[in-house]
């Protein structure tokens, strides 16, 4: 027990120093790409990571399934355009008012569905996704309805507006390393060893103590933050919004980047995004077979690498010759001992 | 018109919808009880019978009896391709694993779907005309009756196969117990291909009766899917009657939402009251109590 401990805090740490190279290359990109198409795509990415990345650690971590997240993004967005447009107010109190709704109606949604297990709780997570698109397409007097919102104001520092990609890029990054840090932090702590638990066995973790309801509820409302901070974003960063950008469709399409990233590898929430938001790109080539493609690329992934890629590739690099000797040297040092499926 | 007469027009409508969303949920509980994947693919079943079958009617001018069993036939090679090629190669599977494979497939088909037949509606005429029949006031369009009579046609042979063939028995044993099956002799992984012919077969007879009311286009497979989906889970997965009544009803909500609510909001209000029944019976009106971790 002892050495599992010691083994997470290893991982913490060597995920710190991959974090800050990874930190340097981003902030790179823009400098080294000038298209400022190409970096609006990364933005995109980034937007994607957060919600992403909030469902890893729900699907990941806690080892439940929601269909719905793309609500909460929507939730996200409305609110922040409503608060802006029709009041007039700062974008800074679209972000509180944003955050404060959509962990409320996370929470008063968690509270009975969370108590569902398996198919039955994507089931009632894609209700409430339906529920929800549904209000945003019919009240028209408050989300304008089909057309959605338009002309959102971008985001304000004082006297410096976020117009560019440029430096739009480089404010939704710091946020996305900000979630990435909380999150490394988040699953390496007591509350991740706990979630984690539930995942194995919610019978298992009851009867150490562990108050699974509310650790499930928790991390529900956090991912369902995560996913709002995202939405609070696109909203200001595309500077309209309108119902069909926030359909099950994308819930669908959220969770199974999560499954291919590897599920509940906040790197691979990472990996997720990017094929998410850059293969279409790079598909557009193929005209009418674009759509073909993506489902044919997307289905030999999961059939050579079924844990997803990250845990695929880390299960490959181990099953090679040279590697082994390296990481027979670790097993030596007992740097990680008994089972290595973390 | 009183309102009685008005909410049993509605309720005609709904059971038509309903038996295709209860066909849709047969599909996915025939590939559940083999596999225990829910097959996203189901869907694009149910847009392939449709689109298949007026491809024959219109370009090849087959006649419709013909046409309906060469769609079938063509549809349940879809879904046999899909176990083949796509399922069966993967390496050490998990459950989830398996689910994304097809739901990669199926936007596959979309994309192939796209580029055969463009992004145009189609549709055909109804089996026997429009002239609406009139049943207790309520006007029923003649491919209501035939949606209902052969859905309960392939409800009732369904059971029949499960209840009085070896295959059928086999089948069941193995949504029982997939290693005490293999241990007996059964053959899982053979009945595992049956089962994904079974179940596009299905899908694509709901696709071929819907399709002259309801009009087809290569999008409308995940908006089946999702409503099958949801009769599935919500009749209690795996049970086969519980799917059909799930569709019933869920169809029937839609409908009566629909007609005495606001039509904008009928899916909103089916969905409130899936959500309500959840709770109360949070493993679906039918299903048995959930083992842990089903689904990750």
């Amino acid at each position: 027990m002892e050495n599992e401990l010691k083994q997470t805090r290893k991982v913490s740490k060597t995920n710190l120093k991959g974090f800050i190279l990874f930190g340097i290359c981003v902030c790179l990109i823009p400098l080294s790409i000038k298209n400022p198409y190409l970096i609006g795509t990364g933005v995109f990415v980034g937007i994607h990571v957060m919600i992403i990345m909030g469902l890893t650690l729900f699907v990941g971590s806690a080892g439940q399934v929601s269909i719905g997240h793309a609500a909460f993004y929507g939730i996200g967005a409305y609110t922040t355009a409503i608060l802006t447009t029709k009041y007039g107010l700062s974008p800074w109190i679209g972000l509180i008012g944003a955050l404060f709704l959509t962990g409320l109606i996370a929470y008063l949604i968690g509270l009975p569905t969370l108590k569902l297990r398996g198919h039955y709780l994507a089931l009632a997570t894609l209700a409430f996704s339906a529920i929800v698109e549904t209000i945003m397409v019919e009240w028209v007097s408050l989300t304008g309805g089909p057309d959605g919102i338009t002309n959102i104001p971008r985001l304000k520092i004082f006297d410096f507006k976020f117009a560019s990609d440029f430096s739009s890029f480089y404010l939704v990054w710091s946020m996305v390393f900000f979630l990435m840090w909380m999150s490394f932090n988040l699953v390496n702590s007591r509350t991740g060893r706990a979630l984690k638990s539930i995942s194995d066995s919610e019978t298992g973790a009851k009867s150490l103590g562990i108050n699974t309801s509310r650790y499930k509820n928790s991390i529900f409302v956090l991912s369902a933050l995560y996913t709002a901070l995202a939405g609070w974003l696109v909203a200001h960063y595309v500077t309209f919004i309108a119902p069909g950008s926030f359909g099950i469709d994308l819930s669908i399409f959220i969770l199974s980047m999560v499954i291919i990233g590897s599920k509940g590898s906040i790197w691979g929430s990472l990996l997720g995004s990017v094929i998410y938001t850059i293969l279409p790109e790079f598909l557009r080539a193929y005209g009418d077979l674009q759509i073909a493609m993506y489902g044919l690329i997307l289905m030999v992934i999961m059939i050579f690498l079924p844990k997803g890629i990250v845990f695929g590739i880390r299960d490959l690099w181990e099953k090679l010759e040279g590697p082994r000797y390296i990481s027979n040297i670790f097993l030596r040092l007992k740097v990680y001992q008994g089972d290595r499926e973390l | 018109m009183t309102l009685f007469d008005q909410v049993f027009q509605l309720i005609i409508t709904g059971l038509t919808m309903g038996c295709i969303y209860g066909l849709i949920a047969m599909g996915f509980n025939i590939i559940f009880n083999v596999t225990e994947i829910i097959n996203f693919a189901q869907g694009e079943f149910v847009m392939l019978g449709g689109m298949v079958i007026i491809t024959l009617m219109h370009s090849f001018k087959l006649p419709t009896i013909l046409a309906f069993f060469l769609t079938i036939l063509i549809v349940a090679a879809v879904g046999g391709v899909l176990e083949r090629f796509a399922l069966r190669p993967a390496r050490r599977p998990t459950v989830m694993g398996l689910m994304l494979i097809a739901l990669a497939y199926s936007v596959f088909i979309k994309g192939i779907a796209r580029s055969i037949w463009g992004t145009d509606y189609f549709t055909f005429p109804a089996f026997s005309g429009n002239e609406p029949i009139f049943i207790l006031k309520a006007a029923v369009h003649p491919q209501s009756l035939w949606v209902m009579g052969v859905s309960l046609l392939v409800v009732i042979s369904m059971s029949i196969f499960y209840k009085y063939t070896l295959l059928g028995k086999a089948m069941l044993a193995c949504s029982v117990n997939k290693r005490m099956a293999s241990l007996m002799g059964i053959n899982v992984n053979g009945l595992i291909f049956i089962g994904f012919l079974l179940s596009a077969a299905v899908g694509a007879t709901g696709g071929i009766l819907i399709s002259p009311i309801a009009m087809t286009s290569y999008w409308s497979g995940p908006m089946w899917a999702l409503k099958g989906f949801c009769s599935s889970v919500f009749g209690g997965m795996g049970n086969m009657m519980g799917g059909i009544i799930g569709g019933l009803l869920l169809g029937m909500l839609e409908s009566l939402g629909a007609g005495l609510v606001s039509s904008g909001y009928k899916d909103a209000f089916a969905f409130i009251i899936l959500l309500l029944l959840l709770y109360l019976r949070p493993t679906g009106i039918m299903g048995e109590p959930e083992r842990e971790h089903a689904l990750l």
